[in-house]
C-alpha cells in the first residue's frame, strides 16, 4: 500500500472515531432509540422484540380516573378506579379504614367504605425498592339520609 | 234483456269500488290503530330511561366544599380549606338547613352553633368559590401523610417523622393510637404495640386536623407500619 493511502486511512478512522465520541455525548442516538420505538409502536411491534428496548415502558404514575374529588355520594362506599405502576403496592387510607393489595395490571377498581360526613382519602402507591411512594387525595362527601 | 245484464255489471262494478275503498279504510285505521299503543309504551321506555340517566348525571355532578370557617356576617360564611382556597357560602333562613356529624350520623343544629375556627362541609349550587347552600354539616377534619421514621422516645411514647414534605412532624402514641404492621409476605395488617415501630420504617398515619396551620406535633389516630424491609426486596 501506498504511504499516501495508508496516511489516509489512519485519518479517517482517526476523524471517525472522534466523530462518534461526539454523538455519543450528545443526545442524539436517544432521539434515534426513541424514533425507532415510536415506529415499532406504530407498526406494533412489541418493544419487548425491539433490539433498543424502552428502560420505561410501563407507566410509573398514580392517577385517580374515579370518583371525582369532592363529590358527594348517598352512600356508604365508593368505587375507586384509577391507574398504577404494576405490581407496585397499592394503600388506600382514610382515618377510619384502609385497603391494601397488589397492583396486578396497570388499572385498578377497588371498593371503598366510607364514614358520614367529609372523607379524606388518600391513593399510596409504592414501587418495589423506593420508599418514596406516589400519592392521590381525594375528599369525599357521604351524606345518605341519616337523623 | 242486454240492458238489464249491462246494468247488473255496472252496479256489481261500483259494488267493487265502494268495497274497495271500504277496505282500504278499515286498513289504515288499523295500522294508525295499533302502532300508537307501541308508541305509547316506547315513550314511556323512553321517559324512564331519559329520567334514569338525569338522577346517574345528578349523582355524578354533585359537590360539595369544605373548609375551616374564616368569616361569619349575616347571610355569608367564608371558610378556607387546606390548599388555601376560600370559598363564599351563601345562606338562607328557610332554606339552609345546619347539621353536625356525631356518630357516623348528623344531628340537626341552630345556625349559630357553627362558629368560626369550625370545619364544614357545604353543599348546594356551586358556581366558582360562591356556593347557595342547601345544607351545611359541622364536621371533623384528619390529615392523612406518610414519611420515615427518624427518631423514637420509648419514654415518652412518641416518634419523629420525616414526612414527603420534607417536614418533620412529632406523632404522640396515645392509648387509642391504633397501630398496624404490614406483612411484607402476605400484605395483611397486624395490630402491634409501640416496641414494634424501629427507626428507617415508613409510617402512613391520620391526625386531627383543627386548622389551617401546619402541624409540628400531634397524636396519632392511627398509623400502618410499612418495614424497612420491605424496600429491600
Amino acid at each position: 500500500m501506498k504511504k499516501e493511502s495508508l496516511v489516509a486511512v489512519i485519518f479517517g478512522l482517526l476523524f471517525g472515531s472522534l466523530f462518534y465520541l461526539v454523538l455519543i455525548n450528545t443526545n442524539f442516538f436517544k432521539r434515534e432509540q426513541k424514533n425507532l420505538n415510536e415506529q415499532l409502536i406504530n407498526k406494533n411491534i412489541p418493544l419487548s422484540l425491539s433490539p433498543f428496548k424502552k428502560i420505561e415502558d410501563t407507566i410509573q404514575t398514580l392517577t385517580i380516573d374515579q370518583p371525582k374529588n369532592h363529590l358527594v355520594v348517598n352512600k356508604n362506599s365508593i368505587t375507586i378506579k384509577g391507574k398504577a405502576p404494576k405490581k407496585s403496592l397499592i394503600i388506600i387510607q382514610s382515618p377510619s379504614s384502609e385497603k391494601i393489595f397488589e397492583n396486578q395490571k396497570e388499572s385498578f377498581e377497588v371498593e371503598f367504605p366510607l364514614s358520614y360526613g367529609a372523607n379524606q382519602i388518600v391513593v399510596f402507591s409504592y414501587l418495589k425498592g423506593i420508599q418514596t411512594p406516589l400519592l392521590k387525595k381525594l375528599t369525599i362527601y357521604s351524606l345518605e339520609n341519616k337523623l | 234483456m242486454k240492458k238489464i245484464k249491462q246494468s247488473i255489471i255496472v252496479l256489481l262494478i261500483f259494488l267493487f269500488s265502494f268495497s274497495l275503498v271500504g277496505f282500504k279504510r278499515i286498513y289504515s285505521q288499523q295500522i294508525t290503530a295499533s302502532p300508537s299503543a307501541q308508541e305509547e309504551e316506547k315513550i314511556d321506555q323512553l321517559k324512564e330511561k331519559i329520567a334514569s340517566k338525569v338522577a346517574e348525571i345528578q349523582n355524578e355532578n354533585n359537590f360539595g366544599v369544605s373548609g375551616y370557617i374564616d368569616n361569619i356576617k349575616d347571610n355569608l360564611i367564608s371558610i378556607n380549606n387546606d390548599l388555601g382556597e376560600t370559598y363564599h357560602i351563601k345562606t338562607d333562613e328557610v332554606i339552609t338547613k345546619y347539621y353536625q356529624v356525631i356518630n357516623n350520623r348528623r344531628q340537626e343544629i341552630e345556625p349559630n352553633e357553627i362558629q368560626k375556627g369550625d370545619f364544614i362541609v357545604a353543599t348546594g349550587i356551586i358556581d366558582g368559590n360562591q356556593i347557595e347552600a342547601n345544607n351545611i354539616y359541622k364536621d371533623e377534619n384528619f390529615l392523612i401523610q406518610t414519611g420515615q421514621v427518624i427518631e423514637i422516645n420509648k419514654d415518652e411514647y412518641w416518634i419523629k417523622i420525616n414526612t414527603l414534605e420534607k417536614e418533620a412532624v412529632i406523632l404522640d402514641i396515645e392509648t387509642y393510637t391504633k397501630k398496624f404492621l404490614l406483612s411484607i409476605q402476605d400484605y395483611r395488617l397486624e395490630s402491634v404495640g409501640f416496641s414494634k415501630i424501629k427507626e428507617g420504617d415508613s409510617v402512613i398515619f391520620a391526625i386531627k386536623k383543627t386548622n389551617n396551620k401546619q402541624i409540628n406535633r400531634a397524636s396519632a389516630i392511627k398509623m400502618i407500619i410499612i418495614p424497612q424491609e420491605f424496600f429491600l426486596k
